[in-house]
């Protein structure tokens, strides 16, 4: 029963599930392509200086890639999280222990992450075959050793995303556990508002754009900055994004609601999914 | 004399936090309610008859004084106690019947027993009782929106009785039907009060549903400010003009 009220769940709302799920393989595909470059030294040391240094550069890329997925999986997390709100709600109303449904919320976010971990490698592993012949066109060499199926790429992406997944399980069961039963039932009726003065709002979305056109000149006139090119475009270009974003999402979902589209709800599932 | 199935003596409830605009839903409410009675709660929107249902149910806590469900005192129960308390004293019947899309008829009946670690053959037989008396043994195959909304919500009653609770409490539990199923719905309640004697609690706005209770209570500003017993003799129609007749003089 446990297991059918954990699927059941799944399986009633796949729609949304879809797009849950989508984002998140395609995130750990990438996440599996970065690494079958950055992890093969073989391959990084036998195609010459410009493999390697792009090996260098493909370090940077995931740990980049690391903290995206990082945030993404929060706010993927967070959506699971308000998506079922209700029907846990209702079982705490008819009579569940809060141990049950800690068991619930593992069981279907650890599903959830195992599914697009496995998934997600395997669609990595597929793209992964068309790099060499991408190198070739780009670099113009024909790489040597290159493994579309590496153990080492597989092993790394499964522990970031599973690893996440359990802390996401973990931060869910106490969320869930925590909230009194009418709140999560009635969850769906009320409407988050940002609790964000529009100084602060403004001041991120400043410092967001200030760090972005930062990271974009070091990167472009790299002769400034050198050997520390990367790690500043990095940092710069991740806050920046981070801060704009938080600071521009509401305002623009609020826009998009009032806009002819939503009212025609095509779409308001997007819009809403955004808003989580 | 027997424990009276609910009672409430000094209730408050006070919303807001510290700092925040106070305020008080429910000021002074004090009533009792015999084991199978079925009593009807109405009052107009904002005068505190879902936050006084909220109360009964153990959904939410009041700031002062006492509810004791079935003897118990609500308000002492914590964590897995007020769980089991939940799965066994206490139905619940929704506005929106909040079924579960993704389980049967069966299943959904089944839930209250099923997070209680009921044994399978138990469940069986329980869920066949109870769907006998609804009369929706033929649906119980069937998933929630292969149902009509009169019978979701016969399917949500039955979920609500399974477990043989203490008092059945209903929070405008017509609101959704129309006027054909509501009248079903109120026959079927007012059957299940009669031959099984199982207490119910509902609140509602509308005096259709109100005129099938024993008694009503009306709520008005946090307090009882007026109760209705019907006569055993009076008819629903007598009844329900009466209640009409109420409602006129308490809106001024």
């Amino acid at each position: 029963m446990l297991r059918k009220l954990a699927v059941g769940g799944l399986k009633n709302r796949w729609k949304d599930y879809l797009i849950l799920l989508s984002g998140l393989i395609i995130s750990s595909a990438i996440f599996y392509l970065f690494e079958t470059l950055a992890t093969n030294s073989r391959f990084l040391q036998a195609n010459g200086e410009v493999v390697s240094f792009t090996g260098y550069i493909f370090n940077f890329g995931s740990i980049l890639l690391m903290l995206i997925t990082f945030v993404y999986l929060n706010y993927a997390n967070n959506f699971l999280l308000n998506m079922r709100k209700h029907d846990y709600g209702l079982f705490m109303m008819l009579g569940a222990k809060k141990k049950k449904i800690g068991q619930l919320v593992w069981v279907e976010t650890i599903l959830i992450g195992i599914l697009s971990t496995i998934i997600g490698i395997a669609l990595g592993i597929l793209a992964s075959s068309f790099v060499p012949r991408l190198l070739t066109k780009l670099l113009g060499i024909t790489p040597k050793y290159y493994e579309p199926f590496w153990g080492k790429a597989i092993l790394w992406t499964a522990l970031l995303y599973l690893g996440l997944f359990l802390l996401g399980a973990i931060l869910n069961t106490i969320v869930m556990v925590r909230k009194p039963a009418l709140k999560l039932l009635k969850s769906e009726q009320t409407v988050s508002k940002s609790f964000m003065p529009w100084y602060l709002q403004l001041l991120q979305a400043l410092v967001g754009i200030l760090l972005l056109v930062a990271g974009y000149w070091v990167i472009s006139n790299a002769n400034v900055l050198k050997q520390s090119t990367i790690p500043a475009s990095l940092i710069t270009l991740t806050l920046g994004s981070y801060f704009l974003f938080n600071a521009s999402i509401i305002v623009i979902i609020d826009f998009l609601r009032k806009s002819r589209l939503a009212k025609k709800k095509i779409e308001y599932f997007y819009v809403g999914a955004a808003k989580i | 004399m027997n424990t009276p199935v609910v009672k409430v003596v000094n209730l408050k409830k006070v919303y807001g936090k510290k700092n925040e605009k106070m305020y008080m839903a429910l000021k002074k409410i004090d009533f009792e309610m015999q084991q199978g009675e079925f009593v009807g709660i109405m009052g107009a929107s904002g005068s505190g008859k879902t936050t006084l249902l909220n109360m009964l149910s153990t959904f939410d806590s009041p700031t002062s004084g006492s509810v004791k469900i079935a003897g118990d005192e609500v308000s002492s129960l914590k964590g897995d106690q007020l769980a089991d308390f939940r799965a066994q004293k206490i139905g619940f019947i929704f506005q929106d019947f909040n079924l579960i899309e993704s389980l049967t008829a069966a299943e959904n009946i089944a839930l209250p027993l099923s997070l209680q670690s009921v044994t399978a053959n138990e469940i069986d037989k329980k869920v066949a009782e109870v769907a006998q008396i609804l009369g929706i043994s033929e649906l119980l195959k069937n998933y929630p929106y292969e149902l009509s909304g009169g019978q979701k919500q016969r399917v949500a009653c039955a979920r609500a009785l399974v477990h043989d609770p203490a008092i059945l409490f209903g929070d405008e539990p017509t609101g959704a039907l129309d006027s054909k199923s509501a009248r079903e719905l109120l026959s079927l309640l007012t059957e299940i009060n009669e031959k099984h004697r199982t207490s119910i609690l509902m609140v509602t706005h509308d005096p259709f549903s109100a005129s099938f209770c024993n008694r009503i209570l009306f709520i008005k500003d946090g307090y009882i400010s007026r109760q209705l017993l019907k006569d055993k003799k009076q008819t629903r129609g007598v009844f329900y003009q009466e209640i009409l007749d109420i409602l006129g003089t308490f809106e001024q």
